[in-house]
């Protein structure tokens, strides 16, 4: 009893600055969160495809990310480039390893096992070529931009949430307010409708995906100068993404948003609370399980 | 047995049965009494709501108002497996099998359902009464010869039939059979409607049907459904003379 | 997965009964003879104790897969409980060896109760999201648990194993690979009782066709889940195998590659045949085995068999195997559908 109350001490003891600098922290996490579930989301709401390599592309992105750095010297000029190198990657996948699997029967389940294939040897063929170590990053934007409470937050951070809110609205705009948008969030009726409409689907399969792929990639550079590049960096974060996703609902824009938000404040606010330091990863787990036992659509999920 | 005086038990009764989906409202306020010994047809042109009614009564839907009562039971709330072990069977219009077990097998299993379950160590062969009733079952619809054929790989219209095998082989006092002529040969069909009204003097049978032939030559009673509400329900000379019923099928054709 | 291959029970059926029981009896006079074997001809008992225990694993988890259908992608939640507990009760509350595995193999499956609960709210891709993610938790437990587990490092310090009869378990002696292989033997037996029973043939329509099953009169959501914590149980026990074997505890084992590895292994034997996923497990650890001082980076060649599983053998090894031995080929659903017109449907 003593300890609880000893506990709730220190919890109020913590100034509210040390929350807010918290908080900002956790919303650069979201904001990697927020890209990732919304290109799994566009990837599966069109193709049916779970792509569990999607994790692997983002740590791909960073790491490929990393040798542009090196050969231009600029980290701008690599973080331009990657998204179209990720479309390139997706458009080799897809093309020739995941459409072999569309005509077959439980294609889904096919689907899955290619990717988690991929997933698989990713962080491997990584550690061959690059070794074990983490790679070091060029610190763009390192100047300061503001204070919180005594702290310093460089300019980098804060772009790193605007260009996501910059990329989710550009997201949001291609969803809802374009032709091609309109056929992505069809999704699932079927093809002939498509193809009365005038389109040719198999592009628009290999678009999606490559524009999930280029997203994943780009978010790879985005952390690079900020989180430890690792071979591992890709597996964790798909878990984390995944409950992301369950916590929001598979196939919402705004459950990716705000489940992401969700979770990523969870992540970094944990670590303030006395003796919970890693418990954060622990508790988004248990939500995503009371999400599953109470709303398994997740909290924002359509049926 | 079937009740055989005047007064024949009501098997099945909906009550104000209705369905809707967002806006569209797919079964309108149907009740319908069905009573004991009678093979009843429902028909109507299409998006009349046929289907969705069926789903209704066997748990595959539930309404959004109204009630089902099964021999007295209200099972508005009960999920399809518990009305199956009431005792109401369903075959479906499309083929619905157990596509890699063998025909012999699919017939088995569904008989399994109203013995056992969760014996986790007996051999399935040691219940021979089981394989026995799966052998007569597959005799009485004609599959015998097909026994140790992988149900997907049989002919349509012998997986019509082994889709109503299956059906049987629940012991259903109330057998659904949703359109079980579809794809037929008018061959064929005549067949299977010869085939289902023997059945009909085992088991009550609701019938969902587009074939005219089938439904005028075997029912007892018709009941025609156009736009999710009853328009008539009648023996099947009436029905063949309600200008109600005739104005539904004149307003399907395209001309 | 079992829809691409013919059902269980068929491909014996096509294969030859006798035949079918002729290669089992000889597979397994050849793995009790094998510390003999081994004094002649260079046979490694450690890789065969290791086979036997993933092999156990594999065919544990294709109650779930092949015979369910349902699709866990997180069963190494259930071999990592089963190993870590047994460790755990060896070492912190010196219990002898048979209780500890037995309570390892009970943690189990008391997961494998929880996980099933989250798993069967949904099904197929969404069903691998949940049991990945939701299995590594346990990953994240043992990972911080940094007093009892060891955390990265592994747990150490376990006890010196031995049998209540008094015999002692260690290092690659034979005793140790003979009490592997009695309790493989045992679970081999107990799963084969269960596939065959009329709980097995309930599994079957279950994942043959669920929607069909209910309308029979099952309630397919507890045969799932039971048939899923049945699965857990063995995958437990595998684990407990698994910590008798290496004498030792890893994170790895709770990590989602070793999901994957069990997943591949199982596919790779073939998820149609009962004992395909044991010669997934027999055929991959030999040849990791033999490619060792070739290939560093194994979990490549790993992530690349999917791959090649998926595109050139989805019946796995014994799969296909059996449907080029069969005398009578019955023309199966994959070559009908190689025949259909190409649709262009949506993937």
């Amino acid at each position: 009893m003593d300890s609880i109350l000893e506990w709730f001490n220190l919890v109020g003891a913590i100034p509210l600055s040390v929350w807010l600098q918290q908080m900002y922290l956790g919303l650069v996490n979201s904001s990697i969160f927020v890209l990732l579930a919304l290109g799994l989301t566009i990837i599966f709401g069109l193709l049916g495809i779970m792509n569990f390599a999607h994790g692997a592309f983002y740590m791909l992105g960073a790491y490929v990310g990393w040798v542009f750095l090196r050969l231009t010297g600029s980290f701008w000029v690599a973080l331009a480039i990657i998204p179209f190198v990720g479309a390139g990657m997706g458009f080799l996948v897809e093309s020739y390893l995941l459409r072999p699997t569309y005509n077959r029967k439980e294609s889904e389940f096919l689907g899955i096992l290619v990717t988690f294939g991929l997933g698989f040897a990713a962080p491997d063929l990584v550690r061959w070529i690059f070794g074990n170590l983490g790679l070091p990053y060029l610190k763009p934007l390192a100047e300061p931009l503001f204070m919180i409470g005594g702290v310093a937050f460089s300019q980098y951070r804060f772009f790193l949430i605007l260009i996501t809110v910059l990329l989710a609205s550009a997201l949001w705009w291609l969803l809802q307010r374009t032709d091609l948008g309109m056929i992505i969030r069809a999704g699932t009726t079927n093809s002939l409708m498509v193809e009365v409409l005038g389109t040719d689907i198999r592009k628009i399969w290999t678009f999606t995906f490559c524009l999930g792929l280029a997203i994943a990639s780009f978010a790879g550079v985005l952390v690079g100068p900020i989180l430890a590049v690792q071979p591992t960096m890709g597996g964790e974060i798909l878990i984390q993404c995944f409950i992301v996703v369950i916590i929001g609902g598979l196939g919402s824009f705004w459950g990716a948003i705000i489940s992401g938000l969700l979770v990523g404040q969870i992540l970094t606010l944990f670590p303030l609370l006395p003796h919970c330091s890693q418990l954060g990863e622990i508790v988004i787990f248990v939500v995503a399980a009371v999400v599953l036992l109470t709303r398994p659509r997740g909290l924002f999920g359509l049926e | 047995m079937m009740g055989q005086g005047l007064q024949r038990t009501v098997i099945l009764e909906t009550k104000n049965l209705t369905r809707d989906f967002g806006g569209l409202r797919a079964v309108n306020e149907v009740s319908l009494q069905m009573r004991e010994g009678e093979l009843m047809s429902i028909i109507g042109p299409n998006g009349a709501g046929k289907t969705t009614f069926f789903n209704l009564l066997s748990g595959h839907l539930f309404p959004t108002q109204g009630q089902i009562f099964f021999r007295g039971e209200e099972i508005t709330k009960f999920p399809s497996y518990r009305r199956s072990l009431l005792g109401i069977g369903r075959s479906f219009q499309l083929t619905n099998i157990f596509p890699n077990l063998t025909a012999f097998e699919n017939i088995r299993v569904a008989a399994q359902s109203r013995k056992i379950t969760f014996d986790f160590w007996r051999n399935w062969k040691a219940h021979e009464d089981l394989s026995h009733k799966a052998d007569a079952i597959l005799k009485r619809v004609q599959l015998s010869h097909k026994r140790d054929v992988l149900a997907n790989t049989l002919a349509y219209g012998e997986q019509r039939y082994l889709e109503m095998g299956i059906a049987l082989a629940t012991d259903p006092a109330l057998l659904l059979l949703d359109e079980p002529t579809s794809g037929m040969s008018p061959e064929e069909s005549r067949q299977t409607a010869h085939f289902i009204k023997e059945l009909s003097k085992q088991v009550n049978i609701i019938l969902v049907e587009h074939d005219m032939e089938v439904v005028m030559n075997i029912s007892d009673r018709v009941t025609c459904m156009d736009s999710g509400s009853v328009v008539a329900c009648d023996s099947p000379e009436e029905i063949r003379k309600n200008p109600k019923v005739q104005q539904c099928y004149l307003r399907e054709s395209p001309c | 997965m079992a829809n691409e291959q013919s059902s269980t029970g068929n491909t014996e059926v096509g294969f030859g009964r006798r035949k079918t029981l002729g290669a089992v009896a000889i597979g397994a006079a050849l793995l009790i003879a094998l510390p003999l074997i081994a004094k002649v001809v260079p046979v490694s008992i450690p890789l065969f104790s290791e086979i036997l225990v993933f092999g156990l694993f594999a065919l544990s988890f294709n109650l779930a897969l092949g015979y369910t259908g349902v699709i866990s992608f997180g069963h190494a939640a259930f071999f990592g409980v089963g190993a870590y507990v047994t460790a755990i009760c060896l070492k912190f509350f010196q219990l002898p060896l048979e209780a500890s595995m037995l309570l390892g193999a009970l943690s189990a499956t008391a997961t494998g109760v929880i996980i099933a609960f989250l798993a069967l709210q949904s099904s197929g891709a969404y069903q691998a999201v949940i049991t990945l993610s939701m299995s590594m938790v346990f990953y994240y437990i043992a990972h911080m648990w940094i007093s009892v587990t060891g955390g990265h490092d592994g747990m150490t310090g376990i006890p010196v194993l031995n049998l209540s009869i008094g015999i002692p378990l260690t290092g690659a002696s034979a005793h140790k690979y003979y009490f592997i292989l009695a309790v493989f033997l045992l679970c081999v037996f107990l799963q084969w009782r269960i596939v065959n029973s009329p709980f097995g043939k309930v599994m079957e329509a279950a994942r043959e066709n669920d929607q069909r099953a209910q309308t029979c009169g099952y309630n397919t959501y507890w045969v799932k889940w039971s048939a899923f914590v049945l699965s857990a149980f063995f995958s437990g026990v595998a684990g407990t195998l698994l910590l008798v074997f290496l004498e030792f505890c890893d994170v790895y084992i709770l990590y989602w590659m070793t999901s994957g590895t069990v997943l591949v292994i199982t596919l790779f034997g073939g998820t149609g045949t009962f004992l395909g996923p044991f010669i997934g497990a027999l055929v991959f650890l030999a040849m990791k085995d033999g490619l060792s001082r070739h290939i560093e980076h194994w979990e490549v060649v790993t992530g690349f068999l999917f791959v090649a599983l998926v595109l050139f053998l989805p019946k796995g090894i014994m799969g296909s195997l059996l449907t080029a031995l069969a005398p009578k080929p019955k023309e199966s659903s994959l070559e009908v559908a190689a025949n259909l017109p190409e649709e262009e449907s949506k993937p």
